[in-house]
């Protein structure tokens, strides 16, 4: 079985004192492995909601989500968690950092709840660090690092434990343009490179200048799904990029 | 795993130094308000065994007839006959029995022209060395005709010509010494003794003439103006030596069951330490309110670490973290506040402790030095017998303190690790 993402009707409800907010209203969709899709959508749409659902994050009100075969929504809490650390890695808007780990221990970090040995993970974080060009920080603490490099960070931690599936939340929400884009062709040659299923969720139209596809959404329903007009062809990418 | 678990917690940890002195400084007030109290009542235990005398009468059970025998009752009370000492040296943790036989009347003593007196005791010359008795001089041997006499019988004598009364001392292994005694017919008889030993001193044996058993059965026979019949002979009661003071409760037990009254110093002791093993539970139950006060303390910190690391939890979830591991990491650190705590009470009651019983060897110098009694009136010991020190803390109560602190880290933090371990991932990485 291939990493595919299988949605199924999938509701969300969030309960907000008496009020129920019904964010999801019976989404399905196919996410292929391999593939690198943008979920765009004013906020409120629900997007968020969808990548944290696929992620195993959250558990879905109604509906079913498979991921490789595997169904999400009837997963027991360890074994989701398994999930999380094997098949996804995640990047987020304000990158997650732990303030108090230095650049290197946060790469590290999900190799301790891998069980990754103490040796090995630290060699691994450093080779990840060094593909990314953040060798020199390897020592600072996410308050000497700047947004872009505290991102490089943060995608060096998703890759850690080599997951097939990496899901960001406006990863470049948090980033001035240049670095932003720096950030998008990263995801970009991971999938492009390395095969990876990537899943951006932003506001960023310019998204579709690297997406294979685009899912809109709007009040908690998918809208519009198409691919892109053209590839992005690997030759615009820099050499900072990784290559896992 | 677990030791990275807790590489990660040492490392939260250290960012709110100042949060953990605090938190931490709270069980070490409790820690060592528990280990001081404690170890106050085991150096109290101490003084008291040691006041209460020598080892040897620890072991010692005293059987004799019941004090509630009710004549009216038909059941014949129980006689310590020669069969009924066969059945007390079959007791369990039974040693050794004793029985002894009373000169049913008083002897005087005459030496030159002094008069003194006793009891005079009958026991079996090889059952001597098991009596606990000790001498301070002569030997402790007993022949017909010896005597072993107590130690006050010596420097009790007086004078029957004064008009005074005033204790004099006699040589009594040195002086030629009678012993004179009335039979109800208003007979006298009169004996000679020779004393081969005075006993050191001992509350049960400080008046008493010792004799060789058959001695005694025949003044008996004198007395009565009759002789014993060997099928109803009797001893008027009886020394058990247990194996090992705490068996001498059971041996009491198993005795006073038979019929008999028996008690000892071994029995006292067992309650007197009934009575210090309640004071300790009060006493340590005070320094525990200190210790509560405490684990809120610590409850308070872990809840507020918790709340401050919403997102921090909500990450490690989101990267592979089960709930037990993030349960584990906030346990790990409540456990550490709670030992560091610990381990500082320790220290600091071994050093408190230090001062006190330096304090009170100061005490007890000067209260030697002035020439006065016992010093200060709040100890219920005499301060003489702290040699040990009014503080003493065992091993095993050092380990106990460090214990029940990292225990109460833990208890105080389980709540609020368990709030973390269930978070939901999203609502926490969402947390402002």
């Amino acid at each position: 079985m291939t990493q595919g993402i299988e949605v199924r009707n999938v509701h969300k409800l969030f309960r907000i004192g008496d009020a129920q907010l019904h964010v999801l209203k019976s989404v399905s969709l196919t996410i292929g492995a391999g593939e690198f899709v943008g979920i765009m959508g004013p906020s409120g749409s629900g997007k968020s909601t969808l990548l944290y659902l696929i992620g195993g994050l959250d558990r879905p009100t109604d509906g079913q989500i498979a991921v490789g075969g595997a169904r999400l929504d009837t997963m027991s809490s360890d074994d989701l968690a398994y999930f999380r650390s094997q098949t996804v890695g995640f990047v987020f808007q304000s990158f997650h950092l732990v303030p108090t780990l230095t650049a290197l221990e946060n790469v590290a970090l999900p190799g301790i709840f891998a069980k990754v040995p103490h040796d090995a993970r630290m060699a691994h974080a450093t080779a990840l660090l060094h593909k990314l060009k953040m060798s020199d920080r390897a020592e600072h603490r996410p308050s000497q690092l700047s947004g872009g490099q505290q991102q490089r960070v943060a995608i060096a931690r998703a890759l850690f434990n080599d997951p097939p599936i990496i899901m960001c939340d406006e990863p470049t929400g948090a980033l001035d343009t240049q670095t932003g884009r720096l950030v998008m062709r990263m995801l970009r040659a991971l999938c492009t490179r390395a095969g990876k299923t990537v899943v951006v969720v932003t506001h960023d139209p310019g998204i579709e200048n690297y997406a294979d596809r685009m899912i809109l959404l709007r009040d908690g329903r998918v809208i519009d799904d198409y691919a892109t007009r053209q590839r992005p062809a690997l030759d615009a990418l820099e050499e900072s990029v990784p290559n896992p | 795993m677990f030791w990275e678990l807790g590489h990660l917690a040492t490392h939260n940890l250290m960012r709110a130094r100042a949060r953990l002195a605090m938190t931490s400084g709270g069980v070490l007030v409790g820690t060592a308000a528990v280990v001081l109290l404690v170890a106050m009542t085991v150096g109290l235990q101490t003084a008291a065994e040691q006041g209460i005398g020598q080892s040897g009468a620890l072991t010692e059970v005293m059987v004799g007839p019941s004090y509630e025998y009710n004549p009216n009752s038909d059941v014949e009370p129980p006689q310590l006959t020669p069969a009924m000492v066969e059945r007390l040296w079959r007791i369990p943790g039974v040693s050794v029995v004793v029985p002894l036989v009373n000169f049913q009347s008083w002897g005087e003593l005459l030496a030159d022209d002094y008069s003194g007196g006793g009891q005079i005791m009958g026991v079996d010359a090889r059952l001597l060395p098991y009596m606990g008795i000790e001498v301070a001089e002569g030997t402790l041997t007993l022949e017909r005709g010896q005597v072993l006499v107590g130690s006050q019988i010596p420097i009790n004598f007086y004078d029957p010509q004064a008009t005074e009364y005033r204790p004099i001392q006699v040589d009594v292994l040195n002086t030629p010494l009678e012993m004179r005694t009335f039979s109800p017919r208003g007979e006298e008889r009169r004996l000679d003794l020779s004393p081969v030993g005075i006993l050191a001193p001992n509350p049960n044996y400080d008046y008493a003439i010792i004799m060789p058993v058959q001695q005694v059965i025949s003044l008996n026979e004198w007395l009565n103006g009759e002789r014993a019949d060997p099928r109803d002979f009797k001893y008027d009661f009886a020394l058990i030596r247990a194996e090992s003071r705490e068996q001498t409760t059971a041996i009491s037990d198993a005795i006073k069951e038979m019929g008999f009254s028996a008690g000892g110093l071994g029995d006292f002791i067992n309650q007197l330490n009934g009575f210090f093993t309640t004071m300790r539970l009060v006493l340590g139950g005070v320094g525990g309110v200190a210790l509560l006060v405490a684990a809120f303390g610590v409850a308070n910190t872990m809840t507020m670490a918790i709340l401050e690391r919403t997102r921090e939890i909500g990450l490690m979830k989101a990267v592979g973290a089960t709930d037990r591991d993030v349960l584990t990491v906030f346990l790990i650190e409540a456990a550490l506040v709670g030992l560091v705590g610990g381990a500082l009470g320790v220290l600091i009651s071994y050093l408190a402790g230090e001062g006190i019983n330096q304090g009170i060897a100061n005490l007890a110098q000067q209260a030697a030095q002035s020439g006065q009694g016992s010093g200060p009136m709040f100890l219920p010991v005499d301060i003489s017998q702290l040699q040990a020190g009014l503080v003493i803390i065992p091993t095993e109560l050092a380990l106990f303190g460090l214990g029940l602190a990292t225990s109460v880290g833990i208890i105080a933090g389980l709540l609020p690790a368990l709030r973390a371990a269930r978070m939901t991932t999203v609502v926490a990485l969402k947390t402002e």
